[in-house]
């Protein structure tokens, strides 16, 4: 009496538990030889212990790399099993004997077996299903499918059994997801808004420099100071992957120019429509910009936000030096920040669309709105003059796609993926970044870490010091 | 002369063992920017831009990190079953990365710029 109560009760749990499983929560790993091992479910029973069905299937290949299962084994820490149960779903897989371990022969681990397995494998297709019970906390478990001698194991993770669990909702509400977005709370950085899930940072660790001369078509000091701009964007997205904001913080550290220059970036390509994005935080003070009602720049083909049209506006010239900031001696000016909001349409553009890792920022010359620089081989926006290219010292070439470089493809602009220091006035990149040269010409593969404050990498004495 | 043969062999030594970067200065270092001669198809960019592709067994997110574990490039959502192509720009020195997964910690050589990977 006692066993059919007990069967019933069994019984009764598995469908209870199949009833739970969603078929797109499964999650199924490979042994090989043929055979898949397939986590259905995973049920918290809010009593310190966790219900957990595996089926395993067979495809009914045959040859000598699919043998008959000759054991099915799990790895589970000794007293932490119990209410093992094999159930065949479809074929005729018998098996002789259960060890409840924990010691398993031949297997690399410790848990339970079923042993003396017939008819799945080696041409024979079939499936079971495996239900038990874990005592505690879930844990990693390996699945053996021993066919021949070869164990074919696969790992499942904590992780796995708490995604099949999470999936399809059964657990006790210990990791919920508030906001419903697909996203859970324990990796929802808005756990309150369905609309966003994630950041995302470039760079990923902390600002990046970018770094201008500004005499372009005409070969500068090449001190590289006269626009030093930190910058750092960050990108919203939700749980599908699409794009909700974008984020870009400029800090405007230094320029050693006398021209009274702007700064502005593109990002994406021409497939994202103008039309699409919100534009707020630019700061205009002349009178030489045209933006169209969402605060992208009017005449673009692709989206073009202009950050500052004039850098002596943002920060007051506090006499003495060449600009500020990069003249030792001169008065010190704290930075300005330009923070840039863009709102996207929802639903429509993802973080590969946006690639905001390849943004295009430029330099606007002197409130030149045709006159512009850019990184070496970005292109122009489509208000540059074209007519500058290739005149005094810059060769660019777009049949070439060469774009912002001199005969010897030296650049006017260069970006760093972390904050540098920069040069003083008139102190050439070189003498103050002494693996730069030998990087650039060993064409990037000696030091491609020459901004990093290694010994023998920077000669201080030509760097601006914050005084 | 026979304490001689030693220190000589000693020094030998131990010029033997000098790493080549401290002996010997970079043949361009010093020069000045302008007399540079840099190949046209070289990528000033400090960063080089890759593909990833993934697949997972279920619906989670991946965690692309630096191979030290300091820094997470970046965070997507993959979908169980379907190719996910990442573009990501990480730094020109980065060898490898690590995917983080469903409590998997994969090591992966950035051994291209296209980079594929099936989860299991």
């Amino acid at each position: 009496m006692k066993t059919i109560s007990t069967t019933i009760i069994a019984f009764l749990l598995l469908i209870s538990i199949n009833a739970k499983a969603t078929p797109g929560c499964n999650l199924t790993k490979t042994n090989g030889g043929g055979f898949t091992t397939t986590i259905e479910s995973v049920v918290n029973n809010c009593n310190s212990t966790y219900t957990i069905s595996l089926l395993v299937t067979h495809n009914g290949a045959g040859g000598p790399t699919n043998k008959e299962l000759s054991h099915f084994s799990v790895e589970a820490i000794p007293g932490t099993y119990t209410n093992v149960s094999l159930a065949v779903i479809t074929g005729s897989m018998t098996y002789s004997s259960y060890t409840a371990g924990p010691n398993l022969g031949v297997d690399p681990f410790q848990g339970f077996k079923f042993d003396g397995t017939n008819n799945i494998g080696d041409g024979v297709a079939g499936s079971f299903r495996v239900t038990y019970t874990i005592i505690g906390n879930l844990q990693n478990q390996r699945v053996s499918c021993k066919a021949g001698t070869d164990g074919q194991i696969v790992n499942f993770t904590v992780a796995d059994f708490e995604s099949v669990r999470d999936c399809n909702n059964t657990n006790c509400n210990v990791n919920p997801d508030t906001d419903g977005d697909g996203c859970n709370d324990n990796v929802d950085q808005y756990p309150n808004d369905a609309t966003q899930c994630m950041d995302n940072y470039f760079p990923a660790n902390g600002y990046g420099t970018v770094a201008y001369e500004d005499l372009w078509p005409a070969k500068g000091d090449f001190d590289f100071n006269d626009l030093i701009l930190d910058y750092r964007v960050k990108v919203i997205t939700n749980a599908n992957n699409f794009v909700k904001e974008a984020y870009f913080t400029f800090i405007i550290k230094a320029f050693g120019a006398g021209y009274h220059n702007g700064f502005g970036f593109q990002i994406g390509s021409s497939s994202i429509l103008n039309s699409d994005l919100t534009v707020t935080g630019y700061e205009l003070k002349e009178n030489y910009i045209n933006l169209l009602s969402n605060g992208t720049e009017a005449g673009q083909s692709i989206p073009t936000i202009i950050a500052f049209d004039n850098c002596y506006k943002q920060m007051q010239f506090p006499g003495g030096g060449i600009g500020i900031n990069t003249t030792p001696g001169a008065p010190y000016v704290t930075p300005d920040t330009v923070k840039i909001k863009i709102a996207f349409t929802q639903n429509k553009y993802t973080l590969n669309d946006i690639n905001a890792n390849t943004f295009n920022p430029f330099l606007i010359v002197n409130q030149n709105r045709s006159v512009e620089v850019h990184l070496p081989d970005y292109h122009p926006t489509d208000l540059a003059n074209p007519a500058l290219f290739g005149t005094n010292d810059d060769r660019t070439n777009p049949a070439q796609n060469k774009y912002y470089k001199t005969e010897n493809n030296l650049p006017w602009a260069i970006n760093v993926y972390q904050v540098i220091d920069y040069l003083i006035e008139k102190q050439d990149i070189s003498s103050g970044y002494l693996k730069f040269a030998p990087w650039a010409e060993s064409n990037g593969s000696l030091y491609p870490d020459w901004f990093i404050d290694n010994s023998g990498y920077i000669d201080q004495s030509k760097i601006y010091q914050n005084q | 002369m026979r304490k001689f043969l030693i220190l000589f062999f000693i020094a030998s030594v131990m010029f033997a063992c000098t790493k080549e970067d401290d002996m010997i200065k970079a043949p361009s270092e010093g020069k000045a920017f302008k007399e540079l001669n840099v190949q046209s198809n070289f990528d000033w960019k400090t960063t080089r831009d890759y593909t990833i592709t993934l697949k997972g067994y279920a619906n989670s997110i991946v965690k692309i990190v630096s191979e030290n574990n300091q820094t997470v490039y970046q965070s997507t959502m993959i979908k169980k079953d379907v190719d996910s192509k990442i573009k990501i720009s990480l730094p020109a020195y980065e060898k490898s990365i690590r995917l983080k997964y469903m409590g998997q910690d994969i090591l992966l050589p950035l051994s291209s710029i296209n980079v594929n990977y099936i989860f299991n």
